[in-house]
């Protein structure tokens, strides 16, 4: 037992070091030319279902905002929060995206194209950077929207890309949630 | 009780009895009538024959005087004349005893009438007898005599004849009556006998046949009794060889007895011997389980202390945890400030290509540090999973330690009492060594008492055949009692 702790102590600063050195040599190497395009990704969840958010469609990642609701709001519109004095109305991706309604709302991003719109999901797990290679046309999910026209393959993992856009233009042309066009 | 269930003796008392009743009753009739007899013949004797006596005294007497006053009217002598009177006198003495005597009733008339006659007859002497005396003739007189005297006199004689003939037939009527009171007397004696003589034989034909019955089933038994005490005379002296040769084994297997009760007090010697040494090692033992003990108290309290040792290492493992929660929830924070980085660096255009860079980079680390951050969890968990499986296995070893503490306790017990055994264990060999020495004397002692009782056998042996033999002496003996009781019944 003592051997078995003393060998992970010795694995994790041996992890450590391995650690410091891979930074340090990312610095001290000549800069990589990427010769195939590529995007990150946002990997997260919303219920049980895994999805991604491109990149360039949030303006920021966040935890544990505090959520005011407002009376009289519709079923995908949480309420509001504020960010250095802006006011984003944070909606329910699960309810955007027609999933499960999400059960915690801790993680939340503001979109690119309106920051003054926020999306909550259940569940961050992690950054994703995948070729454009693998960002396949899935013509939409069973029984899916039109939000989710392609989808990238993590680890085997199929996660439908979220249009963020598509997403805020819809809220905006209904005028509110409640008044999209799609029923969002 | 019947008199069938009378003895021998008292039967023949019975009849001794019975016969000498009989006896009495003979006697008492032939006394009383014996008696009846001799009254019947005094009676006649001194009644009858004492009348006839008078009646003939009284003749006499009156011849006597006639005499005497013939005489002296023949002779004139006066002598005569008094030996008359005399002669009255014992006349008249004899006529009054009469009178006073008379039993019959024809007596005393004759006697009045005697009385009557001799006082005449007196008269006319006496006037003859004056004649005398005034000197009258002897003719005269002698005339006078005849015809005054004569006639009175034969009256008298006649008289006094017809008395003495009376006395006679009384007297021979006496006799005829004591004859026959004699005869019945004899006769009832003779009877009395007959019948005496006849129960005195059925009495004995009675006691014959019962001495028949009872001596000869007596003798019959005896003779049987003789018969089987024989048999058992040569059973008993069969016996008494047999017990002679039993009392020679016997004393053979004593002998052995004694042999081995030696050969035990030695090995109870042994015994002791080992009990001592088995004490001195269950004292040593029970020194080295208190040792034991003591080790094992000393365990009891490494394994507290490495139980407070894990208890800590859990404790600090659960702070290992949390201060791992704020490095997970610091990674955390930074990949989402890298994320934002990177994406605040993709607003930027060109000039943020290398800050995207950077962010990037930070963002790995920050991966990789949840990565770590999850494995070090992980680890923890293992390590406290590994804990609380320690603390566990190291309750369960300190319960095993107290139980084998206890073990322990209860083996120091059993040790102590084995020494407490072992000493009883010596105890009781030296007692069981000095009990075999008792009993190897005893055993000697009944060696000689197994000696005597097979003297005391042959002896027996000698006794039985003696027994034997006075029991073959006692069935001759009852053959001959036999013969004598029922000649024809002898066994």
């Amino acid at each position: 037992m003592s051997l078995d702790a003393a060998g992970t102590a010795a694995g994790t600063s041996v992890l450590a070091k391995a650690l410091r050195e891979e930074f340090d040599s990312v610095f001290a190497r000549a800069p990589v030319v990427e010769v195939d395009a590529s995007d990150d990704f946002l990997a997260i969840r919303v219920g049980e279902d895994p999805y991604a958010l491109l990149f360039a469609d949030i303006a920021g990642l966040y935890v544990g905002k505090t959520v005011t609701a407002l009376p009289g709001s519709p079923p995908a519109l949480l309420g509001v929060t504020g960010f250095r004095g802006d006011v984003v109305a944070v909606f329910d991706l699960g309810a955007l995206v027609g999933a499960a309604v999400c059960r915690s709302h801790r993680w939340m991003v503001r979109t690119a194209v309106d920051a003054r719109v926020g999306l909550a999901f259940d569940q961050f797990e992690g950054h994703v950077r995948a070729p454009r290679a693998r960002v396949a046309d899935e013509g939409g999910l069973p029984g899916g929207r039109g939000d989710h026209r392609y989808a990238v393959t993590v680890a085997d993992v199929v996660r439908p890309i979220v249009r963020i856009p598509d997403l805020v233009d819809g809220i905006k042309s209904a005028g509110g949630p409640a008044q999209r066009s799609d029923g969002l | 009780m019947t008199v069938r269930r009378w003895t021998f003796g008292r039967r023949i008392a019975a009849a001794f009895a019975v016969m000498v009743a009989l006896t009495v009753v003979v006697g008492v009739i032939s006394v009383v009538a014996l008696d009846r007899v001799v009254a019947s013949k005094d009676r006649v004797i001194n009644v009858n024959s004492r009348v006839l006596i008078d009646a003939q005294t009284l003749s006499a007497d009156f011849e006597a005087k006639s005499s005497d006053a013939r005489g002296y009217l023949l002779t004139g002598d006066k002598s005569y004349l008094a030996q008359m009177t005399s002669e009255l006198q014992a006349f008249q003495s004899t006529l009054a005893s009469m009178e006073r005597n008379a039993g019959a009733a024809n007596e005393l008339p004759l006697l009045t009438s005697i009385g009557q006659e001799s006082n005449a007859h007196q008269q006319a002497l006496d006037g003859v007898i004056a004649l005398r005396e005034r000197g009258v003739a002897i003719a005269t007189v002698a005339k006078a005599y005849t015809a005054q005297v004569n006639p009175v006199r034969a009256k008298l004689v006649a008289d006094i004849s017809a008395l003495s003939a009376s006395e006679n037939r009384l007297l021979a009527k006496a006799q005829q009556s004591s004859t026959n009171s004699a005869s019945a007397a004899v006769g009832i004696i003779v009877a009395i006998a007959i019948i005496t003589a006849l129960i005195a034989t059925a009495l004995g034909f009675a006691l014959a046949r019962a001495l028949r019955r009872q001596i000869g089933k007596a003798v019959a038994e005896v003779n049987s009794s003789s018969v089987e005490l024989q048999a058992t005379a040569n059973q008993q002296a069969t016996s008494a060889r047999e017990q002679s040769t039993a009392m020679n084994e016997i004393s053979t297997t004593i002998s052995e007895l004694l042999a081995t009760s030696r050969q035990i007090a030695e090995s109870a010697q042994r015994v002791a011997q080992i009990a001592g040494q088995t004490a001195n090692a269950g004292r040593s033992g029970e020194q080295t389980i208190a040792k034991a003990q003591a080790y094992i108290t000393d365990v009891r309290r490494q394994v507290d202390v490495i139980v407070d040792h894990m208890l800590a290492l859990g404790d600090k493992s659960q702070q290992i945890g949390g201060v791992l929660d704020i490095v997970t929830e610091l990674a955390e924070q930074t990949n989402i400030l890298a994320i934002n980085s990177t994406i605040e660096a993709a607003g930027a255009g060109e000039a943020g290509k290398r800050f995207a860079v950077v962010a990037d980079e930070i963002r790995k680390l920050a991966d990789r540090v949840a990565g770590s951050t999850k494995e070090i969890r992980g680890l923890i968990d293992v390590v406290r999973s590994a804990v609380n499986t320690t603390v566990m296995a190291t309750e369960i070893g300190s319960k095993a330690v107290d139980a084998g503490n206890e073990q322990f306790a209860n083996v120091a017990s059993a040790f102590g009492e084995i020494a407490d055994l072992v000493d009883t264990t010596n105890e009781a060999a030296r007692e069981i060594e000095l009990s075999t020495k008792q009993q190897s004397t005893a055993v000697e002692q009944v060696n000689a008492a197994i000696s005597d009782v097979a003297q005391s056998t042959n002896e027996t042996e000698v006794g039985s055949r003696q027994t034997f033999e006075t029991a073959s002496q006692l069935t001759t003996l009852s053959r001959e009692l036999g013969l004598l009781v029922e000649p024809q019944a002898v066994v």
